[in-house]
């Protein structure tokens, strides 16, 4: 399957923060979800993705051209929606339209007026007075009117009501029916990629913590639930983000785990948000247990 | 065809996306060779992921319900195929089983059941 | 260069709603007092391009036009060229503008419309329609000051940030200053040769040919400010 999108080796470190080996890749055809806690990365794998952020050392490759060398020939070809808009807020989107126009070969005009109307978007008004959902709405119909092949989105729907997140899943579920064109879908807000995304991938603390499919994450991963005595140590050791509270205790496990637990623990299957937690719940764990040790 | 989705199932979304394919196939509400949605088509009507709706109609295609038409898309099987005739007799055994059972449960003798199947079948 | 223009008519159709209004009011005005009063006048219109120029800093920062940048398919020093030359671009049509309001002014001669035609102010105003070599010397003049203070803020203004423009502006300034100070008191005690600035040429031939070389000069100056700039802030990540 060939890759719309290709992390191999990805460092980038700042005084406060780095990006640690990096590597996932975006078959083309699919929606992926890029999720992770604020500040785990995914803004500065995006940028760097962008070349806005100067990488360190590794390679990323988008429709298989260096994101370095070739980064005109990818823009091109490569729609951006911010969580906020990058444009002149006086102007409306006509005279918007007007400026970008000649960046683009593939620019479609009909298209733009096309999606602005579709979108419901008035076109002689000041993009500033726009509502956050509008603004959203308003760089996809950008995206798409110069026909860019992979979206990506940078927490598009961070503060944005559920009817406009609705809408957008919408727009992107009809963008990727056809299948030579990738979605990257950054949020914090998982039921967003849970329905949607074909693949996610988990960014934490500067490292990818998982990617692959959804079905596989979500299968993979149960949350356990019941009394800390009826836990066998062995398995205490197997648990992630393990979490004690006077009546019992709850942790996420791997299911291949879960083979022999006692009967008297339950468990359910994971959703994206409670694997995000208890990695969340672990790292402070181990932060704590390391204090002890000290 | 119809297909209702329920995000709170404790089914995944591809086994709820083949249980109602399924028995919308075996009840006759979808005639049999009728083109199906292609599989990018149905995620983007049900809001889902293209993985999905690819497994489900793997899953369909390899137990037989649904075959794939190259450069075509998808179809309900042909009620004369192997596969789907199997099935239907297998759902048939299933039925019997349960309706012997019952019946003798409920202490007819099997000349009665037999009686009773064929008033059935009559109408 | 495609992508320079592009940058630059997109910085203009940004600016232009903004400033479009105000500099209509400007050329108008002064216009009309020039054709009234004197040809001199109309070297004023320059300041237009500060309508044209100022506010795009504000709207660049204010905007997020660096995600902007970011996304277009556009090379970043081509980005930064593009001001420079639009710099210069806007100082350039105003002062072709105000050599052709000047030419109209002198032959329509609508000072003979005002009133009191022989007292001492109408006197004046006659005399500076004589003059134009100190007409040309004025639209030259304020071409030269106001482009170059206008290029080397953008410079500033991009490599250290807008912020601290003012700081650097009044710095330069002090920098000159102390230079010419210290230049004129060695030459008084004769450590130096007194330096005797050429005059300018007195026949307005002599003047037209001086402001032609200047604007060369000062586009040289715009593209060098533009490559330092841009050669600068490649270093940078956006």
């Amino acid at each position: 399957m060939e890759n719309i999108l290709e992390i191999n080796g990805l460092c980038k470190a700042y005084e406060d923060f780095a990006l640690k080996d990096i590597n996932f890749s975006l078959p083309k055809g699919f929606i992926m979800g890029f999720v992770g806690e604020n500040g785990s990365g995914k803004t500065t794998t995006i940028r760097a993705i962008l070349n806005m952020a100067r990488i360190d050392s590794g390679k990323i490759s988008v429709f298989g051209m260096d994101s370095v060398k070739d980064t005109i020939a990818i823009k091109e070809r490569l729609g951006v929606v911010f969580d906020s808009l990058y444009l002149a807020e006086h102007l409306n989107a006509r005279q918007i339209e007007q400026q970008l126009k000649p960046f683009y070969k593939g620019w479609d005009s009909q298209e733009f007026f096309n999606r602005i109307k579709e979108f419901d978007l008035p076109d002689n008004k000041k993009i500033g007075d726009f509502s956050k959902g509008m603004k959203m709405k308003f760089m996809v119909a950008i995206a798409l009117s110069h026909k860019a092949e992979l979206i990506i989105l940078d927490e598009p729907t961070s503060g944005l009501d559920p009817v406009a997140r609705d809408e957008l899943l919408d727009i992107l579920a009809e963008y990727i029916e056809d299948e030579n064109r990738g979605v990257l879908f950054s949020t914090h807000i998982t039921a967003d990629v849970e329905r949607i995304a074909d693949y996610v991938t988990i960014l934490h603390n500067g490292k990818v913590w998982y990617t692959g499919t959804k079905d596989e994450l979500t299968e993979n991963y149960a949350v356990i639930k019941g009394a800390e005595e009826d836990l066998p140590a062995a398995l205490k050791e197997k648990l992630i983000g393990f979490h004690a509270y006077r009546n019992g205790f709850d942790a996420l496990i791997r299911t291949n785990d879960l083979a022999g637990i006692p009967d008297s623990l339950e468990y359910e299957k994971a959703s994206i948000d409670e694997i995000l937690i208890y990695i969340a719940k672990e790292d402070k764990y181990e932060r704590h247990s390391q204090h002890h040790a000290v | 065809m119809k297909i209702v989705i329920k995000n709170k199932s404790e089914l995944p979304i591809y086994e709820q996306i083949e249980q109602q394919m399924k028995a919308q196939i075996l009840d006759g509400t979808v005639s049999e060779e009728e083109q199906l949605p292609s599989i990018r088509q149905l995620a983007r009507d049900l809001k889902i992921s293209v993985i999905t709706t690819t497994r489900a109609y793997n899953d369909l295609a390899d137990e037989g319900f649904i075959i794939s038409v190259a450069g075509k898309g998808y179809f309900v099987a042909p009620r004369n195929n192997e596969l789907l005739r199997e099935r239907m007799l297998y759902e048939m055994e299933d039925g019997l089983e349960k309706t012997v059972l019952n019946g003798r449960n409920a202490g007819l003798t099997d000349a009665e059941i037999v009686t009773a199947l064929r008033k059935f079948m009559e109408g | 260069m495609k992508d320079i223009l592009n940058i630059m008519r997109f910085d203009f159709l940004t600016a232009k709603p903004i400033a479009f209004g105000a500099m209509l009011c400007t050329v108008l005005l002064f216009g009309i007092l020039s054709m009234l009063f004197s040809p001199i006048i109309a070297s004023y219109i320059t300041f237009v391009s500060m309508i044209f120029v100022i506010p795009l800093q504000g709207i660049a920062d204010k905007n997020g036009f660096n995600k902007l940048y970011g996304i277009l398919p556009v090379n970043r020093k081509n980005i930064t060229r593009a001001r420079f030359l639009y710099i210069f671009l806007i100082h350039f049509v105003t002062e072709l503008l105000e050599l052709v309001l000047g030419c109209i002014a002198r032959t329509a001669k609508l000072y003979l419309l005002l009133p009191n035609q022989e007292g001492a102010t109408m006197q004046m105003v006659k005399e500076s329609f004589e003059d134009t070599s100190l007409a040309l010397e004025m639209v030259f003049g304020m071409f030269i000051f106001l482009c170059l203070i206008f290029s080397f803020m953008e410079m500033m203004g991009q490599i250290f940030g807008r912020e601290n423009e003012f700081k650097i502006i009044m710095i330069t300034l002090g920098i000159i200053a102390a230079i010419a100070f210290v230049f004129t008191i060695l030459s008084e005690h004769d450590i130096i040769p007194v330096v005797k600035l050429p005059s300018l040429p007195e026949s307005v031939s002599g003047i037209l040919i001086l402001g032609g070389v200047s604007n060369v000069i000062i586009f040289g100056i715009c593209l060098l400010f533009g490559e330092i700039t841009a050669g600068t802030l490649a270093g940078r990540e956006l």
